[in-house]
């Protein structure tokens, strides 16, 4: 770099505005401007607390649907089969109240940065969001999310033909929490509506079964056996598809719902306190045996698997068997949608040594932001949206799997179904028995990442043991910190 | 038989075809995405994971996402989406040069003590997360009213380009020799007649190479039109996004169509200015 000569210093006949001068305004302005912009985020949301009473109670006089006509409230979704079989219903609400509804989608993968980017910045700028239960956990202690309660109570808001029970236990209490460390859930408020659901069952290839002349396994040993016998690497062909990326969701579907059939827990309650329980005997067991599962018969890069990869190897005939949610396998077997399409059925998947069926549930539920304007139209989509009709006309119209309510998935979804081998029966088999399995607490997300990692570290060679050892004393810590 | 060499002949050796082969791997390899991206547009739902190279080509998944189905998928029209693209980023690289190029000659002209740090504070947009400031972003503009608009789009875009092309022009500015700027004064020009005159006209070239750059750095953003916008202000690589489907309902083929058309203007862009841009690059490249 040349040396810039002092002769070529810009004139300026005025007085000239010192360098430190023109950076001491600046960083004024500037720090003046960031700061007085950045305290309203401070406050963490704008939501309403038990102090300030709910909105609910400004609401009187008998149920009307048109109680909030001529607004307009705007929905964030991800894209999913409830989305697209709901969106085109939504004019049937706005025929229904005079509420307008916009729809913002973001893909999964980047939908909780968005959503809790906007509630973190106390933002009402989406009224009703959809959310999965285990985000209540992290969402709710802030105030982030509007406590439906006094909503489903007051009957000027909420029709006499809603019928909450209706909708199945384990998914209500899912989304009822205290946030009291060692709580159980179904206490506290109720901060989300269950609106579409998923069991973690095994789906595999039924054809494939059939010429073989065999049969789904009934035990987790049975299960480990038939799935290194489906396997043939030389045909590209393996046992079974699951998760095992270095995520939360790794942990959930097939892996919880086996750990908990083998009488497994996550967390044992020690007062207000939570112990880590992933060290177990049981524990230890069933963890080797889940690794040992994937090295002999699993996906080749199995640490790098989401579900849509395991449903996509189902569906192109690479795997024989998944174990994840039903809705995931479900759109597989559609006319069309696979190569497989057709030669899809369903099974419970292993019991448990004591014939447990205890599965683990994802549920997308509908939320109302605590910082919305506008929540009696919010509470009305959302009462609509979960209510026994509309969910019927997209059970009906469309690929809406598995609706929350017991009256809609007797009635129009089971007349829906269609040729889905054991679907019905794998259902009725575990609802009884599903529920969330985990341990409710704040740092969810962070201790079973933890839990999938310690899996990788296992599966790349590490003594299980040990690692589980190390794996609970530093969830135990993190989770009481 | 002569083995001298003509013009426009070459030597066959065993390195030369070796050194070809290698070079067509490498080409192939660093185009296959691309290709794959290509060929995954053409397949239908059924064959989108079932299928190599062998599969019925289909032109259905641009026309879906070009449609009111994909509107339906989506909730954005894919072509207003394109749109919002274009002029957020034209505008962006706009101001940036307005900005940054006067900005970049006086970086390059003038040392003063801190004029380090202020480049360097000006890089640091760059290479700072953008997640990191993304939530006050959230919240200034939610109350300045630049939430999901294109000129919020234009302004937070200057994160991005407006450090490129400070960065890029001022090494630009510093290889032309002073002389030619002093002797304009010693005519009696200006300072911005040397600058406009003199000193601007000799770097087209960089901001050729500049401007693209930050266009398709703009273009390629994700995260600050993922959050700062809604379905107004969608650019296009949100949208291509939003193809993909959930819940097991993959549309791999529809979100390659779409990353097909969105990748064509900034090709096009490039391709016409390539000469420009070769140049511009190069430039400065042996500098000591």
């Amino acid at each position: 770099m040349t040396v810039r000569s002092s002769s070529f210093q810009p004139q300026n006949g005025g007085r000239r505005l010192g360098r430190r001068d023109l950076l001491k305004y600046l960083g004024v302005a500037g720090g003046g401007a960031a700061l007085a912009s950045l305290l309203p985020a401070c406050g963490v949301g704008g939501g309403t607390t038990s102090d300030e009473g709910s909105a609910a109670d400004e609401v009187s006089g008998g149920f009307d649907w048109k109680k909030a006509e001529g607004e307009s409230i705007k929905i964030l979704q991800t894209p999913h089969p409830y989305q697209q079989s709901f969106q085109p219903l939504l004019k049937d609400f706005t025929e229904l109240t005079g509420i307008e509804v916009e729809t913002e989608l973001v893909p999964e993968a980047d939908y909780f940065t968005k959503l809790n980017t906007e509630l973190a910045g106390g933002s009402g700028e989406h009224d009703v969001f959809m959310i999965g239960a285990y985000f209540i956990w992290t969402y709710g202690p802030p105030g982030w999310l509007e406590d439906l309660d006094p909503w489903l109570e007051n009957s000027s808001a909420t029709s006499d033909e809603y019928d909450f029970e209706d909708i199945y236990e384990g998914l209500r209490m899912a989304t009822r929490w205290d946030f009291q460390q060692g709580s159980p859930l179904g206490t506290g408020g109720q901060w989300a509506i269950p609106w579409g659901f998923e069991t973690n069952v095994v789906a595999y290839n039924k054809a494939e079964f059939d010429r073989r002349g065999i049969k789904p396994a009934e035990t987790f040993d049975d299960f480990i056996q038939l799935a290194i016998d489906l396997t043939d690497r030389s045909e590209s062909r393996y046992g079974v598809a699951f998760r095992g990326s270095r995520s939360w969701a790794t942990i959930h579907p097939g892996f919880m719902t086996q750990y908990s059939r083998e009488g497994a827990v996550d967390y044992e309650v020690d007062g207000d306190e939570l112990v880590a329980a992933m060290n177990s005997e049981k524990a230890v067991d069933f963890t080797r045996k889940w690794v040992e599962l994937a090295r002999e018969a699993g996906p080749t890069s199995w640490t790098t698997y989401e579900y849509p990869d395991a449903t996509r190897d189902l569906g192109n005939g690479t795997a024989m068997m998944v174990f994840d949610a039903d809705s995931a396998t479900y759109p597989q077997n559609r006319p069309g949608e696979s190569q497989e399409a057709g030669n899809l059925a369903w099974h419970p998947g292993p019991a448990g040594p004591d014939g447990s069926y205890a599965t683990n549930l994802w549920t997308w539920s509908l939320a109302m932001n605590s910082a919305s304007q506008k929540k009696l139209a919010a509470w009305l989509f959302i009462q609509w949206a979960t209510g026994k009709e509309a969910m019927s006309d997209a059970v009906r119209e469309s690929a809406f799997a598995d609706p929350t309510r017991a009256s809609v998935f007797d009635g129009a979804f089971k007349e829906t179904l269609g040729d889905f081998p054991g679907y019905l029966e794998t259902f009725e088999k575990v609802i009884d028995s599903t529920e969330i399995q985990f341990t409710p607490q704040t740092k969810f997300f962070e201790t079973t990442e933890n839990w999938a990692v310690a899996l990788q570290d296992i599966y790349s060679g590490e003594d299980a043991r040990s690692r589980l050892d190390a794996l609970a004393e530093s969830n135990t810590d993190e989770v009481n910190a | 038989m002569s083995t001298e060499l003509l013009p426009g002949r070459r030597r066959f050796t065993l390195t030369s075809v070796l050194a070809d082969l290698a070079l067509l791997a490498w080409f192939t390899f660093a185009l296959f995405p691309i290709l794959w991206m290509v060929l995954l547009a053409l397949k239908t739902s059924a064959e989108q994971t079932s299928t190599y190279f062998a599969f019925s080509p289909t032109l259905e998944n641009f026309g879906t996402v070009l449609s009111a189905r994909g509107t339906e998928l989506t909730s954005v029209d894919f072509t207003s989406t394109l749109i919002t693209s274009v002029v957020s980023c034209v505008g962006a690289v706009l101001v940036s040069l307005i900005i940054g190029v006067p900005a970049a000659y006086a970086a390059g002209r003038w040392k003063y003590r801190g004029s380090n740090d202020v480049m360097f504070t000006i890089l640091s947009f760059r290479f700072a997360p953008e997640l990191m400031v993304v939530v006050p972003l959230f919240v200034i503009y939610h109350q300045i009213g630049l939430f999901d608009t294109r000129v919020g789009l234009i302004w937070v875009l200057q994160l991005v380009t407006m450090p490129l092309v400070v960065w890029i022009l001022r090494s630009y500015f510093q290889d032309l020799p002073e002389d030619l700027e002093q002797a304009a004064l010693l005519d009696g020009y200006t300072r911005r007649r040397t600058f406009l005159t003199v000193a601007l006209p000799l770097v087209r070239p960089g901001i050729a190479a500049a401007a693209l750059l930050a266009f398709i750095f703009a273009w390629n953003n994700y995260v600050f039109a993922l959050i700062l916008t809604g379905n107004e202000a969608n650019t296009v690589t949100v949208a291509i996004t939003k193809f993909l489907g959930g819940g097991g309902q993959a549309y791999y083929n529809l979100t390659a169509a779409a990353a097909v058309i969105a990748a064509l203007p900034p090709l096009i862009l490039a391709l016409t200015i390539q000469r420009y841009l070769v140049r511009g690059l190069s430039f400065g490249a042996v500098k000591a």
